[in-house]
């Protein structure tokens, strides 16, 4: 594991700038307190120092008693101040990571408000989840722990050996041997393998993809009574990965448990003796100059141990900075430089050659352009992918056109202020997420100077008002606290709330009503509330929803290809006349002619 | 820690372990003999005229290589045990889990337990490469110290013996102040984080009403608890973390304070009195390591109890001389009773049965307990009382193949193998023909979509199939049953997964699969409701209506008053 840990440690270089860049706004603080370390790591070696003093002073013929007090007494106080020193350390770092995680979340917080729409999909809510619970925990820990462990890591074995060295050179310099030649080698070996430590994590992989296939297709597996077969898959995966591990680790584990002997203190021990008894037999070394290295040298191994656990937060922390970074470069949504407002009067809805694409070489929005005149109905149907949802969230800008334009009373889209735009344009899909607070305040997050009354008011006209009636605290009770609501109770908030913005324009989905079977025609109403006296862009799944609308545009592979009311387009020859007919088919649609 | 670990080795390596505990032992007795044989060495050295030094320096020598030797060795075998032991814990969770109840594999258990398996496994292997050396070492190292030194003086010896148990308190101490404060830390963390979360989820919404970034003040309040609640918790963090070191010195300095009155007053010499500051060294150090490794101790307890966990789930009880299944595929409950803990029934006292060839639906309101009905017939879970029988058995009595093989699922939540789409389908009967794929794929109207994709029938699905939808998976499921071909259907008509848009070809499909077949389905369309020979209106968990469409609208009760409901929505028009 270790292993495979620091052989990582040659992309370390690529890696340290996204780190450097997340430390940089902390960098003052940490090194004040780096300083403070340096000092404490002072005072943890001073007391050996004084130590070996005593000794000397024992060894001397007539020893001082008051001296060898004295010694012993500033040896108490190096380490008082040693403690005292890393406290002060430890608190700056503390206070720093404090300060900057708040300040980490707050930028996320404004950066994620600034991000498209479109980019929230589930998949992006987890990444920010992980960023928000992994990462910044792992930039906790460098900014409060592991800076100053490896500072003190590398400080003290270091003064020791500085010391070390002035008292006598040469064992100074044996005593460094063996570290030495544990990284010499180490540094040769990871370098060597890194090619089979990509192999293993390719392996891993694939037994993790085995182990998920397992529990999670286990119903497939015992359905079809592949109980076997699946098993086989998954043993062979892991017999190969550990075939493969062996491969690797078992040459490799001879190696790593010599070279690990170096770094014990015995080793240190044994070297020390022999070589320095050896000096002293041959009157090369006093005998008194073996007792610094006795007290200093032995411990020279665990330092070494310490590092390895530093560098692998320091690895993980870099990964996160990393991933903050990216988050950092995400392009935001362009905000007018001079935002334009539309007259209050003439809010029709235009669509000039629209095209937009998810990703290089398919356009899922291709040259499109409809009117949506005030107080119409326009419907967008068409198979599923066909790029209806896509165009219906333009409007909003979920995403941003690559081009064409969308305006509104004749002021384009990204020419408004987003929150103006907002002002003009709601929204209703199927995804609701309720905030964590009262039910009154998730009302009036339409519209915070609403009365009670207004809100009481939209409540009712979404059909919602009983419920929360019902409820242990009424309007005060707490979303997911005491307030517990199904599906289609969540989406009849939502619709109070739109009704209390009172958007002239609204883009919704039909298919919001079916999120909830037991309650579709509560929704329904709710629904037709929202839509009464307004300009409404629909997204029809069931056509029997929208055979009244104004204007019906029939979409295909990204492209309006037919366009007119129902009665026009049902006979004339051509996707919606299938589609009707296909529809028609089901007994359901037949069910309600 | 190391019972339990000896439990998860295998019988074959239990000599393997043995050898690997007994080596670090031996390395640890070797260790401690050698520290304390500085004591006669630097006596010597310090004593002009003795000749012993060479002797004790042999000594050394000897004691030193059999510690050196026994780490070696120890270290080679470690890595040998946790390559063994990973293998076999690999394989005992995998035949393990092959044995337990579907109901078991919830989708939160699913992945909390993939983590269990894959990191779980490498931290407990971990224990046998980083932590049992220094952890025995912290252990046996300090009590040779200690046992030594009361032989050569009892006075050191004694303060030795007291340092154990008060510095193993200060660490305990230490670490439960650190934990407080870190716990406090952690909770307002999560907090901030839950609602960061939030405001990532409703997005839209916040950002319709303006409130994103400063202007979302309740959010930016939050932020701010969160730092005051970070440097709250400072005051018992700090002290935490320090207070084991300070400890650990504070041994070390009382050793020395009591060691120089003796040597001042020249009862023991100046080279025992340094030796044994040298030897506390040494016994403070190894003492600390083992705090150090407190993290990776807990990290690989806790790993431990979620492996014993899953090794310890209850498997599914398979009968010693299964019953045969009769041709006659009738299903029928008797006085059914489940609830998935033991003071909330969700199915209470439930009969009917399902002649062969006929078709049963099951309506009622959200949270009545009809999915948890049919998986209760696919013996996701047994009954609590009553039971179910399937073609005259028990199912309790059938083999789980004999049962399952009997039985095609057509669920919501539909697994594909990260494989192609016709590997997926072919899954339904390995030994169908291709034609025979085609024509299932023709049916359930599978070929449109491969239409669609740009490599058709090569498409791989992704793991779990997450790159079709809802609805293109559920129309693979109906293939692989049109494949399967057997002679009951399970059916979850979901809501969720079918697009409007693809309804026709669903119902198609359906219609294909479950003709002469035994049917029991969920049922949410009103044509499949009404076109079932028999509908069972659940509520609560008790069946309170029973009888076809006509007979129960007559009934003119719960069913009826749901069936006016949702006549009304489904020709419902916005204009």
């Amino acid at each position: 594991m270790k292993l495979s840990n620091t052989s990582t440690r040659i992309a370390l270089f690529s890696k340290v700038a996204p780190l450097g860049k997340a430390l940089s706004p902390v960098t003052k603080p940490l090194l004040g307190a780096t300083l403070i370390e340096l000092l404490s790591a002072v005072f943890a070696v001073l007391p050996y120092v004084l130590i070996v003093q005593v000794g000397n002073e024992l060894l001397s013929p007539a020893p001082n008693a008051g001296l060898v007090w004295t010694l012993v007494l500033s040896a108490v106080a190096c380490l008082v101040l040693h403690a005292a020193l890393s406290m002060v350390a430890l608190t700056v770092t503390h206070l720093t990571d404090g300060t900057h995680q708040w300040r980490l979340r707050r930028e996320l917080v404004a950066k994620l408000g600034r991000l498209p729409l479109g980019w929230f999909s589930v998949n992006n809510a987890g990444q920010v989840k992980k960023m928000l619970q992994d990462d910044t925990h792992a930039i906790h820990y460098v900014i409060a722990h592991s800076v100053l462990d490896l500072v003190s890591g590398l400080a003290v074995p270091l003064l020791s050996f500085i010391y070390l060295f002035t008292v006598d050179w040469r064992l100074a310099i044996i005593a460094l041997a063996p570290p030495l030649t544990y990284f010499i080698i180490f540094g040769v070996v990871t370098s060597r393998s890194s090619g089979v430590t990509r192999g293993i994590g390719e392996i891993s992989g694939r037994l993790s993809g085995r182990v998920i296939e397992v529990l999670e297709g286990i119903q497939v597996i015992r359905a079809f009574g592949q109980t076997g077969k699946a098993h086989r898959r998954y043993s062979n995966t892991v017999d190969e990965y550990i075939s493969r591990t062996v491969d690797w680790l078992l040459p490799l584990s001879k190696l790593q448990a010599a070279i690990s002997v170096l770094l014990q203190p015995i080793t240190f021990l044994l070297l020390i003796l022999m070589v320095g008894t050896g000096f002293i037999a041959t009157g090369r070394m006093e005998p008194l100059t073996i007792l610094p290295f006795l007290l200093l040298a032995l411990t020279m191994g665990n330092p070494v141990l310490r590092l390895g656990n530093g560098m692998s937060s320091l690895m993980e922390a870099m990964e996160a900075a990393q991933r903050l970074e990216n988050t950092r470069g995400l392009s935001e949504i362009e905000e007018p430089m001079n935002p334009q407002t539309p007259d209050a009067g003439q809010l029709d809805v235009e669509c000039k050659n629209v095209v937009f694409s998810y990703k290089e070489g398919h356009r899922a929005v291709d040259h499109v352009s409809f009117v949506m005149l005030p107080g119409t109905i326009t419907a967008l149907v068409g198979p599923s992918g066909s790029g209806k949802s896509t165009i219906a969230k333009l409007l909003p800008r979920f995403y941003d056109p690559q081009s064409g334009s969308i305006a509104i009373g004749g002021v384009p889209i990204r020419e408004m202020d987003t929150s103006e735009l907002y002002r003009k344009v709601g929204f209703v899909f199927q995804d609701v997420r309720l905030l964590q607070e009262t039910i009154r305040d998730n009302i009036r997050l339409g519209n915070p100077d609403a009365s009670e009354e207004d809100v009481v008011r939209v409540a009712r006209a979404a059909r919602i008002h009983d419920r929360i009636k019902r409820l242990p605290r009424g309007y005060d009770s707490i979303v997911g606290v005491d307030a517990r609501l199904s599906g289609g109770e969540a989406q009849r908030i939502s619709i109070a709330r739109a009704l209390l913005a009172d958007a002239p324009i609204i883009v919704m989905d039909e298919a919001t009503s079916m999120i909830d079977p037991e309650s579709e025609a509560e929704i329904q109403h709710a629904l037709i509330s929202l839509i009464k006296g307004r300009t409404v862009l629909v997204i029809a799944h069931r056509l029997h929803t929208i055979v009244g609308a104004d204007q019906i545009l029939v979409v295909d592979d990204g492209n309006i290809v037919q366009r007119g009311t129902h009665e026009e387009l049902v006979p004339s020859d051509g996707l919606y006349s299938r589609l009707w007919k296909a529809y028609e088919r089901t007994k359901e649609g037949r069910g309600k002619q | 820690m190391i019972k339990q670990l000896f439990q998860i080795v295998g019988e074959d390596q239990r000599g393997l372990f043995r050898r690997f505990v007994a080596l670090v032992i031996l390395f640890c007795i070797a260790q401690g003999v050698s520290f304390l044989l500085l004591l006669p060495i630097l006596n010597a050295i310090f004593d002009p005229g003795s000749s012993d030094l060479w002797i004790w320096i042999v000594c050394l020598v000897f004691s030193a290589g059999i510690a050196i030797i026994c780490n070696y060795f120890s270290s080679v075998i470690g890595v040998h045990l946790s390559l063994g032991i990973s293998s076999r814990l690999y394989h005992r969770i995998g035949d393990h889990i092959a044995t337990l109840p579907l109901g078991w594999f919830s989708q939160q258990r699913t992945g909390t337990v993939t983590r269990t398996i894959s990191s779980g496994t490498d931290n407990v292997v971990l224990v046998f490469g980083f932590l049992m050396t220094p952890m025995l070492n912290g252990i046996i190292t300090p009590s040779v110290l200690t046992l030594g030194m009361l032989i050569i003086d009892w006075r050191i010896g004694i303060a030795f013996l007291v340092a154990i148990p008060f510095l193993w308190g200060m660490n305990r101490l230490g670490r439960l102040f650190y934990r407080k404060g870190d716990g406090g830390m952690d909770r307002a963390a999560a907090a901030a984080n839950a609602r960061i979360i939030e405001y990532v989820q409703a997005q839209p919404v916040l950002r319709a009403y303006g409130y994103v970034g400063d202007a979302n003040q309740s959010l930016q309040k939050v932020l701010l608890q969160q730092r005051h609640a970070s440097n709250r918790h400072l005051k018992s963090t700090i002290p935490g973390s320090i207070i084991f070191r300070i400890a650990v010195q504070l041994v070390l300095l009382l050793v020395v304070i009591a060691i120089v009155p003796l040597a001042l007053g020249a009862q023991i010499s100046p080279a025992t009195a340094i030796a044994l500051i040298a030897v506390v060294a040494q016994f403070t150090s190894s003492v600390s390591t083992v705090a150090d490794l407190g993290g990776g101790i807990r990290m690989a307890r806790s790993s431990l109890r979620k492996i014993a966990d899953i090794l310890n789930a209850k498997p599914l009880p398979v009968p010693d001389k299964p019953a045969r299944p009769s041709s006659q595929y009738e299903v029928r409950l008797e006085g059914a009773s489940f609830g998935y803990d033991s003071h909330s029934p969700v199915i209470q006292n439930v009969s009917f049965s399902v002649p062969s060839k006929t078709t049963v639906a099951i309506v009622g309101p959200s949270g009545s307990g009809k999915s948890t009905l049919i998986k209760l017939i696919a013996r996701f879970y047994d009954v609590d009382s009553g039971r179910i029988d399937f073609a005259d058995s028990d199912i309790r009595e059938l083999a789980t193949e004999d049962l399952m093989q009997h039985i095609s699922l057509v669920f919501q939540d539909v697994y594909l193998f990260d494989d192609t789409i016709w590997e997926n389908i072919r899954i339904g009967n390995e030994q169908a023909t291709d034609e025979q794929v085609l024509r299932a794929s023709r049916i359930a109207q599978v070929e449109e979509i491969i239409r669609r994709l740009p490599a058709g029938w090569d498409t791989n699905v992704g793991e779990g199939g997450h790159s079709l939808s809802g609805g293109e998976r559920q129309r693979i499921s109906i293939a692989r049953a049109i494949l399967k071909n057997a002679p009951v259907i399970l059916l979850d008509e979901a809501t969720s997964a079918i697009d409007p848009e693809n309804e026709a070809a669903f119902l198609e499909g359906l219609a294909e699969v479950t003709t002469d077949k035994t049917v029991l389905m969920v049922a949410h369309r009103l044509s499949t409701i009404q076109g079932a020979d028999q509908i069972v209106f659940l509520r609560e968990g008790t069946v309170t209506e029973i009888g076809s469409h006509d007979e129960l609208l007559k009934l003119n009760g719960d069913y009826a008053a749901f069936w006016r409901e949702r006549a009304k929505a489904s020709s419902w028009s916005i204009t």
